[in-house]
């Protein structure tokens, strides 16, 4: 392999550890190897439960005291972290290896300030004195383009947002010049926007510091963008791995191949094209499987897959796949589509569904007061899919639960089917026609409740059906319509996966045959794999019952995918609304020029990306003018800070706040196509 | 490529889990719990003397002498071989009478902790779940009753309602209500925000039913764990109140009036005192050690 001629910086070999619970050992990871050469950067991905986590708290030795290393050693240079004695292990942590974690809101003291923090790790690891730590922060901190660090050494953890206090964990991982960085899924928890910027800055530091790099993430682009070599894992074994560019565009696992398919891509649409879900489910933890570990899930096993367990096969130029077949991996149809599924109903034009007018919804009052919608106007059609963009903080959400009537508006009216609901207290019929779908199946499901319990109180109250035969029978045609089995309705959702869990809040939102469906992130809790089923059984919901979705999501690609319109929220207003292919077409608002030029893509001739800078404002007190105007990259000048912006209407149907025109703006944003620089492509 | 049609061998059902037998399932969990109750020695030791207490509570008339029975020959007698735990000042058996003590006590102490569990979890569900004007009037009424000493509260109700053991049991759950009732508000108000509430309200369900049927099965484990550690107080709070002449009266052989009793006797007959104290003391701990050790296996 490519790394035996560099230097490596570290290796693991033949890593098993096992998680001790009630007095089991359930192991978790099974002879993991691989190696990172000095400088490189090594991806690991996978979905939940496949150990990515484990080899990154292995790495660093920060396993929960009921792990078990059953295996293996990991060779940091030529010493074992595993044997590691405590002393060299307090030595080496900060100093040669150091992590960066999900979460920088927990992984932050917050009752010491951010200077202190940082200075704190130059005292102990270089033995400076206090004023000299201190200084040595402040400059790390200009080197993780914090701006004003003079001023935010002296802050503390919560005055800080998401992005800045994910750079002040970098700032304190890369203080000693670290040989090892461990990344543990450092931009998950960021909006889409703000991890972009993270992960330029993680690229230039790269340039700056030659560190090794483990990037553990569940994000194929990212990954695909930020590192050299690329390891995929499942149910705890290494099944792929090979240099980047080369395993996505020729991966020669099953399993590597359907994760890629699997994944909306940006462009794609449910019109024309059908997702493709990996079918069953990761085998559970700490059960022995005497073969491959997918045989279960692959379309090409044979007999032997599941008799002996395949060794990693070599398939390129330091590209190997733990795959007996995997020759035949490349020649995999892709799944064929139901004929149901083929015939597309044309989405009824009814007319005018929903219409919100000018609704504000504030919270607290007087000072305190945080206006979350200011001012929105949608409209959405009988049978059409409007897709609602935004970042956190951005009012979707609000909207979502006044729409729905979880809320009462401040002001404005919503209109549905001709008839107001503006109030939340609306009759059976009102609560029949609109539904919601949550983003949390675990959190919107009852757990002392049966799935058959809880479809049956919404047959009941909101189909009105009554008498137990009559419910069993609906039920049952209910269940099968979201693919639910019979012997799925008798569990408690606990012991149901994500994806079931999912399904049964789908079915209960549509027990009363609703005509309007919000889906509140209905994919974000889960993973790539069930997504795509769920999405699949969206859409054909829709098209069987002619159903209307307001389809609320961060990720940009599964809006495209799915949505008809889209309208894109920002600081608690639409700014940019219009037709799907519109919307994501230049001219459109800067601020969507910005969302879609942060998404990380596989492909590898991907445009240099348009920075946005500062912070989203606090909706307590939005920016005049133009809400954008702080962190607008098209800043026109006065006007932008004290006008408010007109709506622009482009030719393809699109709507716009902002002042630049539309034939203007298609013109600028036209213009960094051209402009763009071929840097910053993925290897 | 004869492999490639074997498509689809594992069902069309994304993120399907493998079959499930409920009736399994749910026996599973249950046999889950109880294994993690008896890996806990803290567990096993407290449930060990309760169980212990319940039986004498339950068989004293057959397994120990009659705790009434005076022998006017040995009063005040030491421990011996047939008097183990000495005699009292009217010749009373001590041994009999602290195991027949259990009676009192384990009837008094459950009966006022599931009163004030009945009036806690209905007030802590209702000011949890619907907030608001209600919930402001409840706090501070709580707020008022702890910064009065209950001890002072229950004697006055006892000494002008009547000291009947009915009274008592009255008293002490009223007492327990309130103190129940914040632990009970406090897990609602995290259930509540849960989207199956909301989810709930969305189909049209009333708040009394989602109070009932959606929030009261998720916070069980919380009120178990309550309920447990407020038998402990109630156990003390019985025993005190009779040491103070206001709960049960003699001839019972309460161990707080045992104790009352034997005060005056303390320099020659220590055991009058001890052995009920000693008896006291450990149903209290035993019940504390219960109550820790389901605390901890829900926790897990």
């Amino acid at each position: 392999m490519s790394t035996t001629e560099r230097q490596q910086a570290v290796r693991i070999e033949g890593l098993s550890v096992a998680y001790r619970r009630r007095g089991r050992l359930l192991r978790v990871l099974d002879d993991v190897s691989f190696s990172i050469g000095a400088g490189e950067a090594y991806g690991l991905v996978g979905e939940s439960g496949c150990g990515k986590t484990t080899v990154a708290m292995s790495l660093m030795r920060y396993l929960p005291d009921n792990a078990e290393v059953e295996a293996g050693r990991i060779m940091f240079g030529d010493e074992d972290v595993l044997t590691a004695t405590g002393a060299t292990l307090r030595k080496w942590r900060g100093d040669r290896m150091a992590m960066v974690y999900q979460d920088p809101g927990t992984a932050l003291n917050p009752s010491i300030k951010v200077g202190e923090q940082i200075a704190e790790v130059y005292r102990f690891h270089k033995g400076m004195s206090r004023s000299e730590a201190l200084a040595a922060a402040v400059e790390m901190l200009s080197t993780v383009q914090i701006s004003a660090p003079d001023r935010v050494v002296r802050r503390y953890p919560h005055e800080l947002s998401g992005g800045q206090q994910q750079r002040i964990m970098f700032a304190m991982a890369l203080a000693t010049d670290p040989d090892l960085l461990v990344l543990d899924e450092p931009t998950t928890g960021l909006d889409a926007t703000v991890e972009a910027e993270v992960l330029d800055l993680v690229e230039q530091l790269r340039t700056q510091f030659d560190t090794s790099i483990l990037f553990v993430s569940h994000n194929l682009g990212i990954v695909a963008r930020m590192c050299e070599r690329v390891g995929v894992l499942y149910a705890g074994r290494l099944i792929e791995e090979g240099p980047a560019g080369e395993l996505f565009q020729n991966p020669r696992h099953p399993y590597t191949l359907a994760l890629l398919r699997c994944m909306p891509r940006m462009g794609m649409s449910k019109d024309v094209d059908r997702l493709d879900p990996i079918p069953g489910s990761l085998p559970p933890i700490g059960v022995e499987i005497a073969g491959c570990v997918y045989a279960d899930r692959c379309p090409i096993a044979r007999d032997r897959c599941r008799a002996e367990p395949p060794a990693i096969e070599p398939v390129g130029a330091g590209h190997g796949a733990r795959c007996f077949y995997h020759e035949d991996v490349p020649r995999i149809p892709p799944r064929e589509r139901a004929a149901e599924e083929q015939a597309q109903a044309e989405a009824a034009d009814g007319g005018v569904l929903l219409k919100v007018d000018d609704l504000v919804k504030a919270y607290g009052s007087g000072a305190n007061q945080v206006v979350a919608v200011a001012g929105v106007d949608i409209e959405v059609g009988r049978g059409e899919v409007l897709g609602l963009v935004g970042e956190s903080g951005s009012g979707k959400t609000s909207l979502a639960k006044c729409i729905v009537g979880l809320l009462d508006p401040s002001a404005g009216t919503i209109e549905f089917d001709q008839s107001d609901v503006t109030k939340s207290n609306r009759d059976r019929e009102a609560r029949r026609q609109l539904q919601m779908v949550f983003q949390n199946p675990d959190n919107a499901l009852n757990p002392s409740h049966t799935v058959r319990a809880i479809l049956r109180r919404s047959l009941e109250l909101l189909a009105g059906v009554r008498g137990k035969d009559k419910q069993d029978a609906e039920m049952d045609d209910l269940a099968r319509s979201v693919r639910l089995e019979p012997r799925h309705l008798d569990v408690r959702p606990a012991s149901l996966s994500g994806g079931l869990k999912q399904r049964v809040a789908i079915a209960r939102s549509f027990a009363g045959n609703p005509s309007m469906v919000l889906c509140d992130e209905p994919t974000s809790a889960l993973d790539v794999s069930v997504q795509a089923a769920i999405l699949n059984l969206l859409v054909d919901l829709q098209r069987r019952h002619g159903v209307s979705y307001v389809f609320i999501s961060h990720d940009l690609a599964v809006v495209r995918y799915v949505a008809d319109r889209i309208a894109v929220m920002y600081l608690g207003q639409i700014v940019d609304v219009g037709p799907a292919d519109a919307v994501f077409e230049a001219p459109h608002h800067p601020y969507t020029e910005a969302l879609l030029s942060a998404i990380p893509t596989l492909e590898p001739d991907a445009k240099a990306r348009m920075k946005l800078h500062g912070t989203l404002p606090s909706p307590a007190e939005p920016p005049t003018g133009c809400r954008f105007h702080t962190r607008c990259p098209r800043f026109l000048g006065e006007v932008c800070t004290t006008v408010e912006p007109p709506w622009q209407a482009t030719a393809d149907g699109e709507r716009y706040r902002c002042h630049i025109e539309p034939e203007e703006l298609a013109r600028l944003q036209a213009g960094d196509v051209e402009a763009a620089p071929a840097g910053g492509a993925p290897p | 490529m004869s492999a490639l049609d074997q498509t689809g061998l594992a069902g069309d059902l994304p993120g399907g889990a493998p079959p499930v037998d409920v009736r399994r399932l749910r026996r599973q969990r249950r046999a889950e719990l109880v294994r993690a109750l008896l890996h806990s020695k803290t567990f096993l030791i407290g449930f060990g003397i309760v169980v212990f207490w319940v039986l004498s509570a339950l068989t004293w008339r057959w397994v120990v002498r009659d705790p009434q029975a005076v022998d006017t020959g040995a009063t005040l007698a030491s421990p011996s071989g047939d008097h183990w735990f000495g005699t009292d000042n009217l010749g009373r058996d001590v041994l009999a009478r602290v195991i027949a003590g259990a009676a009192p006590v384990l009837t008094i102490a459950p009966l006022a902790t599931l009163l004030g569990l009945a009036g806690g979890t209905t007030i802590g569900l209702i000011t949890g779940y619907y907030r608001g004007w209600i919930d402001d009037i409840f706090s501070r009424v709580v707020d008022a009753l702890l910064a009065f000493p209950l001890i002072i509260l229950a004697v006055l109700v006892l000494a002008s309602l009547g000291r009947e053991p009915r009274n008592v049991i009255l008293v002490i759950g009223i007492i327990f209500t309130p103190l129940i009732a914040r632990t009970v508000r406090s897990a609602v108000l995290v259930e509540r925000e849960r989207e199956y509430v909301a989810a709930a309200r969305l189909r049209g369900e009333r708040g009394p039913r989602i109070m009932v049927a959606e929030i009261l099965p998720n916070i069980t484990a919380p009120i178990l764990v309550e309920g447990t550690i407020r038998l402990g107080y109630a156990i003390f709070a019985a025993a005190t109140l009779a040491f103070l002449g206001l709960g049960i009266q003699d001839p019972s052989p309460d161990w707080g009036l045992a104790i009352a009793n034997g005060r005056a006797y303390l320099q020659i007959a220590w055991w009058m005192v001890l052995f009920p104290a000693a008896a006291l003391a450990t149903l209290v701990v035993s019940v504390n050690l219960v109550a820790d050790g389901l605390r901890r296996a829900f926790e897990e």
